[in-house]
C-alpha cells in the first residue's frame, strides 16, 4: 500500500492488519489505515469495497476477525476512549416517533451528560433549532441526516467518524456541514468521513484513504494527492495502435494509459505540439488533443480502473 | 450501565404502549371482578337477571357455580391474568416492541458505539424489563384491590405475607420470560418473532402440547421445571422449602436466557 503522508504524526485513528471475514470473504483485508489528529480523512471506494465495514469495526458495530485497532493510541475496546468518538454510520439511528430534541435528550443520557443545554447548541449547529419539538417521522431524509450529525457531536466528541453524511441534503445543506465541518476541524477535531461526492469531499479532506476489495490501496495527503493529479495530455487518433508504438519509441519516459480505441492520455508530456507533430509526420490522424488536469473523481477512477501498472506510472511521474 | 437504564427508562415513560398494557391489564381485572360478582353474589345474579343472563352453563352434565368462598384476593388476582399466561403476554408483547424498535431504529448504533461491551446492553434490558414487571405487578394488584371495594369487599384480603411471597416469585417468573422474549428479539431482531414467541410461549401452548407428546412415554414430569407450570401452579403461601422451588427454576431461566441473549449480541455485528 503507498502510504503517502508523515507517520510521525500523532493518530486518532491507527489499524494494524485490521481483517473482517464474512463466510471466508474478506470484506476488509490487513488494513493499516492511519488517521492523524487533526485531520479530515476522506475515506473513499466503490459501493461494497469496505467502507462501512471498516468504520462499523471503528465504532465498535462489528468486532474484527483479526488485527488491531488504536484510537488516540489506546486499544479501541478501551470504554473511556469510546467517549471520545462520535459516529454516524450509514442512515442516521433514530426513534420516529420521538422529537429530534428527545433523540438527542437519548443519546445525551447514554453518554451520560449532565447537562442538557448541550443538546441544543447541537442542533442550532445542525441546522435544527427550529425543528427540535417535531416528531422524527415527520422529517425529511436531510434533516435526519442533520440529526444523526447532532446526535454525533453531543458530548463534544474528539473523533468524528461520519459514512456518507451529506446523503440526501439540498445543496445549501451540503454546504452547511460542509462548513460545520471545517469549523470543527479547526477547533482540533479529527474527520473520517466516507463519501462517493467527491467532489464535496476533496473540498475539505486534508487527507485521503482509497479502498478497493476490502484493500486499502493508497493513503495519500492532500498536497501529495494534488502533485499526482497532475496535468495529462489527452489525445484521440484514428488508430491507438500505431500511436501508441511511436510514442514509446521516441517518449520512454512518457507514461501512456489507452483509454479506448482512439484515446490515450499521456502522464508527463511536457510539449503537446512536438507529439502532435511526431504523430502527423508518421501519418497517424489526430482528431483532438489537449491538456487536462485530473480531479479527485479522475484520480480515484484511475486508481480504480488503471490497478498497479498505472499507479507506478503516476507515482513515477509525481 | 445506569446511562442506558436512565436512557430507556426516558423512552419508555413516553411510549404511549406501556399506557395502553397497563390499561388492558385493568380492563383484564375489572372484568373478572365484574363476572364474579355477576355470578356470585345476590346483587350481581340480580344484575346479570336484568342484562337476559338467564342461562345455565353445564359441564359433565351439572350445572357450574363459583363457589366464592375458596378465593381470596390474591387468588381472584391470579385467576385475573397471572395464572392462564396473559400478564405474561402482554408485558412479553411490550418487551419486545420495545427492544426490537432499537434494532430497527437503528439507534442501538448509537448506543453500543458507547457502550462496547454488549453484556451491558442485555443486562439494562432485563433490569429494565424487572422494573417495568414490578411496577405492573404491583399496580395490578393494586387495583385488583380497589376493584374489590367497587364490588363491596366480596372477597376476603389476603395476608401481607402471602401476598410478599407470591409477587416475589412471580415477579422473578415474569422476569425471567421477558428474559426469554428479549433473547428471541436479540437472536432474530424482529417483532413479529419476538410477539409470536410471547404467545407460544406465554399462553403456555408449547408445554402443554411438549406435556401432552412426552406425556404419551411417561416422561412429563419436566414441565415442572418450566417457567409457564411453575407460574401457573406455583403456591401462593409459603408452606414448606419445597415452596422455593419457583424460585430456582426462574433463578435458572433469567441466568440462562440473559446469558444466551447477551451472547448472541456479542457474536453478531449492528
Amino acid at each position: 500500500m503507498a502510504q503517502k503522508y508523515e507517520n510521525t504524526a500523532a493518530a486518532a485513528i491507527e489499524t494494524r492488519a485490521l481483517t473482517k471475514l464474512y463466510r471466508n470473504k474478506a470484506a476488509v483485508n490487513h488494513m493499516d489505515m492511519k488517521v492523524p489528529e487533526g485531520s479530515i480523512y476522506g475515506f473513499i471506494g466503490r459501493n461494497g469495497a469496505g467502507k462501512s465495514t471498516t468504520l462499523k469495526m471503528l465504532c465498535g458495530l462489528a468486532e474484527p476477525t483479526s488485527g488491531d485497532i488504536m484510537l488516540f493510541g489506546r486499544p479501541g475496546s478501551d470504554p473511556f476512549t469510546a467517549r471520545r468518538i462520535g459516529c454516524l454510520i450509514e442512515s442516521a439511528g433514530l426513534y420516529p416517533r420521538m422529537t429530534a430534541r428527545q433523540n438527542a435528550v437519548m443519546k445525551a443520557r447514554c453518554i451520560g451528560l449532565a447537562d442538557e443545554k448541550s443538546i441544543d447548541k447541537v442542533l442550532e449547529a445542525a441546522g435544527l433549532a427550529d425543528a427540535g419539538s417535531k416528531k422524527v417521522k415527520l422529517f425529511s431524509m436531510g434533516m435526519k441526516q442533520r440529526l444523526g450529525i447532532a446526535l454525533a457531536l453531543l458530548g463534544n466528541p474528539d473523533l468524528l467518524i461520519l459514512d456518507e453524511p451529506i446523503n440526501g441534503l439540498d445543496p445549501e445543506g451540503v454546504r452547511e456541514i460542509r462548513q460545520l465541518i471545517l469549523r470543527l476541524n479547526q477547533e482540533g477535531k479529527t474527520f473520517i468521513i466516507s463519501s462517493h461526492i467527491l467532489g464535496e469531499l476533496s473540498k475539505i479532506s486534508t487527507h485521503y484513504g482509497i479502498i478497493k476489495d476490502g484493500i486499502l490501496v493508497e493513503q495519500i495527503s492532500r498536497e501529495a494527492l494534488e502533485k499526482n493529479c497532475m496535468d495529462y495530455f489527452l489525445v484521440e487518433v484514428d488508430d491507438v495502435k500505431r500511436a501508441l508504438p511511436l510514442i514509446s519509441e521516441h517518449a520512454p519516459e512518457i507514461s501512456p494509459e489507452v483509454l479506448d480505441a482512439h484515446s490515450i492520455r499521456l502522464y508527463g508530456l511536457k510539449d503537446g505540439a512536438w507529439l502532435n507533430r511526431l504523430l502527423v509526420e508518421n501519418h497517424v490522424q489526430i482528431c483532438a488533443s489537449g491538456f487536462h488536469h485530473m480531479d479527485l473523481e479522475d484520480y480515484f477512477l484511475y486508481r480504480m480502473d488503471g490497478g498497479q501498472t498505472t499507479q507506478k506510472g503516476v507515482n513515477e511521474n509525481a | 450501565m445506569l446511562n442506558i437504564l436512565r436512557m430507556d427508562l426516558y423512552r419508555l415513560i413516553r411510549s404511549k404502549s406501556v399506557y395502553i398494557c397497563f390499561a388492558i391489564l385493568v380492563l383484564m381485572g375489572f372484568l373478572c371482578y365484574w363476572m364474579v360478582w355477576l355470578i356470585s353474589t345476590p346483587d350481581g345474579q340480580a344484575a346479570a337477571g336484568r342484562l337476559g343472563m338467564t342461562g345455565v352453563v353445564y359441564i359433565n352434565g351439572e350445572a357450574d357455580s363459583l363457589d366464592i368462598e375458596q378465593y381470596d384476593s390474591l387468588e381472584m388476582f391470579r385467576e385475573m391474568g397471572m395464572d392462564g399466561g396473559a400478564y405474561s403476554c402482554v408485558l412479553g408483547i411490550l418487551m419486545a416492541l420495545f427492544v426490537c424498535t432499537d434494532f430497527h431504529s437503528g439507534f442501538i448504533k448509537n448506543t453500543l458505539s458507547i457502550h462496547r461491551d454488549r453484556w451491558k446492553y442485555i443486562v439494562c434490558k432485563i433490569a429494565l424489563a424487572g422494573l417495568l414487571n414490578l411496577c405492573f405487578l404491583v399496580l395490578s394488584y393494586g387495583t385488583s384491590l380497589l376493584f374489590n371495594m367497587l364490588f363491596h369487599n366480596m372477597l376476603p384480603l389476603a395476608g401481607p405475607g402471602d401476598i410478599l411471597y407470591y409477587l416475589t416469585w412471580a415477579w422473578l417468573n415474569t422476569t425471567a420470560f421477558v428474559a426469554l422474549v428479549i433473547m428471541v428479539c436479540v437472536f432474530t431482531r424482529s417483532a413479529s418473532a419476538g410477539i409470536l414467541a410471547t404467545v407460544l410461549f406465554g399462553s403456555g401452548i408449547v408445554i402443554t402440547i411438549l406435556s401432552y407428546v412426552t406425556g404419551l412415554f411417561g416422561a412429563n414430569g419436566w414441565t415442572a421445571y418450566t417457567l409457564y407450570i411453575s407460574l401457573t401452579y406455583g403456591s401462593s403461601r409459603y408452606t414448606g422449602l419445597g415452596d422455593l422451588k419457583t424460585y430456582a427454576v426462574s433463578l435458572v431461566f433469567l441466568a440462562v436466557y440473559s446469558v444466551a441473549a447477551a451472547a448472541a449480541l456479542s457474536k453478531r455485528d449492528i
